[in-house]
């Protein structure tokens, strides 16, 4: 059993396991540790994750949610399944839980979530980050220097992949003085750089609140609002630097934006009164069969539940997660297949969660010396 | 019925011969390399050396199985067919002989089965302690006892719920 067993067989293995019975494989001994640290080994495994990926099985959903345990503040929970919970948080505080700031996340891109701070709300960005949670390692990005000048309004941002040029990158925009600003960093270059902000001024009014990203096609899409008043689906593509929009299926407002296998859905839920403190609420769910087609968009299913519960998040299968109020203080989160009506209790119980879940696939990126990212548990012994 | 120029020989390590059509045998690139350098050459005999016969056997198995599903299924359903014989061919093989069948399956050069053993063995390793890893491959720790509890101080929790058997 113990004979030697050659590095590039080695590797071959290691690639094919999940990123985190890797991390653990860089105790056995020193070859494998530099191994696992190399960024070539690091884009190998990540390769190899989205090329085999089913629909069913991946990505899961990072929540965050207010610890029970006061010290942690928050608590990152990652579901993978219906029955698999896992707390993130893993005993160790995540490094954005200073109680003077608030944090904004959006949507995970290969594993890695952008974090904004904010001092207060309504104001910019205080500092952003690029964080991996699986291995507790993050990148904070020099000051951003958007020249914006009075009261600023629509700050939104999104992260996400350029596969041209295998470069992360951040984009974020606030409107000051009647025009929007744009400003873009490069994971690469290190830097941001200024980019034409006229599209926006000539095609939005406004955001929703921080709206929440979903990056796929090599673009980042949110939810906005145009000129006239309607919903648009505002799309940032990060190879060309460059936006565009998208419509709705006509007479849809108010609605969430999720990705279904490779193209974007929405689901739009109205809530109906009957009787004293009962509700029910409807759910159409509607698919963009053709991506990028506005006349493609199809109803695919509609359900109702009773109560008010909301979507935190869509697989890219169409399950649903979702959360139930039961009373005041209790809350269970629950999973529903729409395609047969079937529902899940997860028997899992929340006090407070954000509203949606980030979708999240566990990777290694910034486990390498060479992407300058910081361990928050404990310095490397190198 | 095949002619005689349709087939190969190989040969184990321990001198075993295994007679294999070449169809079979062309889906092992070293057999095939060889044999186009003696291209010409009545003798169609290739010598594995460092491989023994229960590898041999195995890795036949395999591609014939491989290539009769092709032919059968060149419709469509081919690779359904063909993942359901992996897991029964995988549930007769032992977790010490699948590391022998990978280093044999690497020395031969055949891609489609490297990567199921490839993923079998990681899905054997997967919820493995770092000792176990250790004695699978066949490494020495060569860590100070104290880089390596700073190793595993850095990400804690990857070390919990794993298991030596």
């Amino acid at each position: 059993m113990s004979d030697y067993l050659p590095e590039q067989i080695a590797e071959q293995i290691l690639v094919r396991l999940p990123p985190r019975a890797v991390v653990r494989c860089r105790a056995t001994c020193k070859r494998l540790y530099s191994l696992i640290n190399s960024p070539g080994f690091i884009s190998k495994t990540l390769s190899y994750t989205l090329s085999t990926r089913k629909y069913s099985s991946s990505p899961g959903f990072l929540l965050s949610q207010c610890s029970i345990r006061g010290d942690l503040g928050y608590n990152y929970s990652v579901y993978f399944d219906p029955y698999t919970v896992d707390d993130y948080t893993h005993g160790i505080p995540s490094p954005f839980n200073d109680k003077s700031y608030y944090y904004l996340r959006q949507d995970s891109v290969h594993g890695l979530v952008c974090v904004v701070q904010l001092r207060c709300w309504g104001y910019f960005a205080d500092d952003i980050y690029i964080w991996n949670p699986l291995i507790k390692r993050y990148i904070k990005t020099p000051k951003c220097s958007l020249n914006l000048k009075g009261s600023v309004r629509n700050m939104f941002f999104g992260f996400g992949f350029d596969s041209v040029r295998n470069d992360y990158k951040v984009m974020i925009s606030a409107c000051s003085e009647q025009k929007f600003k744009v400003q873009v960093y490069s994971l690469k270059q290190g830097i941001w750089r200024d980019i034409d902000g006229q599209w926006l001024d000539s095609n939005l009014v406004s955001f929703i609140y921080h709206p929440i990203q979903r990056f796929l096609n090599g673009v980042i899409h949110w939810l906005g609002t145009g000129q006239n008043d309607e919903n648009l689906i505002i799309g940032f593509d990060v190879f060309h630097e460059s936006f565009k929009a998208m419509k709705f299926p006509s007479g849809v407002n108010d609605s969430q934006l999720f990705q279904m296998r490779e193209t974007l859905a929405c689901i739009n839920h109205r809530n109906f009164s009957n009787g004293h403190r009962k509700y029910t609420t409807k759910f159409d769910i509607w698919v963009m069969k053709d991506y990028g087609v506005e006349s493609s968009w199809t109803k695919m299913h509609s359900f109702e539940f009773k109560g008010l519960p909301s979507v935190l998040g869509m697989k890219e299968d169409g399950d649903l997660l979702m959360v139930e109020y039961h009373h005041a203080n209790m809350r269970e989160l629950l999973w529903y297949k729409p395609e047969n009506r079937v529902i899940k209790h997860t028997g899992v119980q929340v006090i407070y969660c954000s509203e949606q879940a980030l979708t999240y696939t566990e990777s290694l990126i910034l486990l390498d010396k060479e992407s300058g990212a910081i361990s928050y548990k404990r310095h490397l012994w190198e | 019925m095949a002619s005689t120029d349709d087939k190969v020989i190989l040969k184990s390590s321990e001198g075993e011969c295994f007679e294999v059509d070449m169809a079979v045998a062309s889906h092992l690139q070293i057999v095939k390399s060889v044999l186009e350098d003696c291209e010409g050459s009545s003798d169609k005999v290739v010598s594995l050396f460092i491989v023994e016969a229960k590898y041999v056997a195995m890795i036949i198995e395999y591609y014939k199985n491989y290539v009769e599903l092709k032919e059968k299924h060149e419709e469509g359903g081919f690779e359904e067919k063909l993942k359901e014989f992996e897991k029964q061919f995988l549930e007769q093989i032992d977790k010490k002989e699948l590391k022998g069948l990978v280093m044999a399956v690497n020395y031969l050069n055949a891609p489609a089965l490297f990567d199921v053993v490839c993923t079998a063995i990681a899905k054997h390793i997967e919820n493995k302690s770092v000792e176990y890893v250790r004695e699978y491959f066949g490494i020495v720790n060569d860590f100070t006892a104290e880089e390596e509890a700073q190793i595993r101080e850095e990400h804690r929790w990857a070390y919990d719920g794993v298991n030596d058997d």
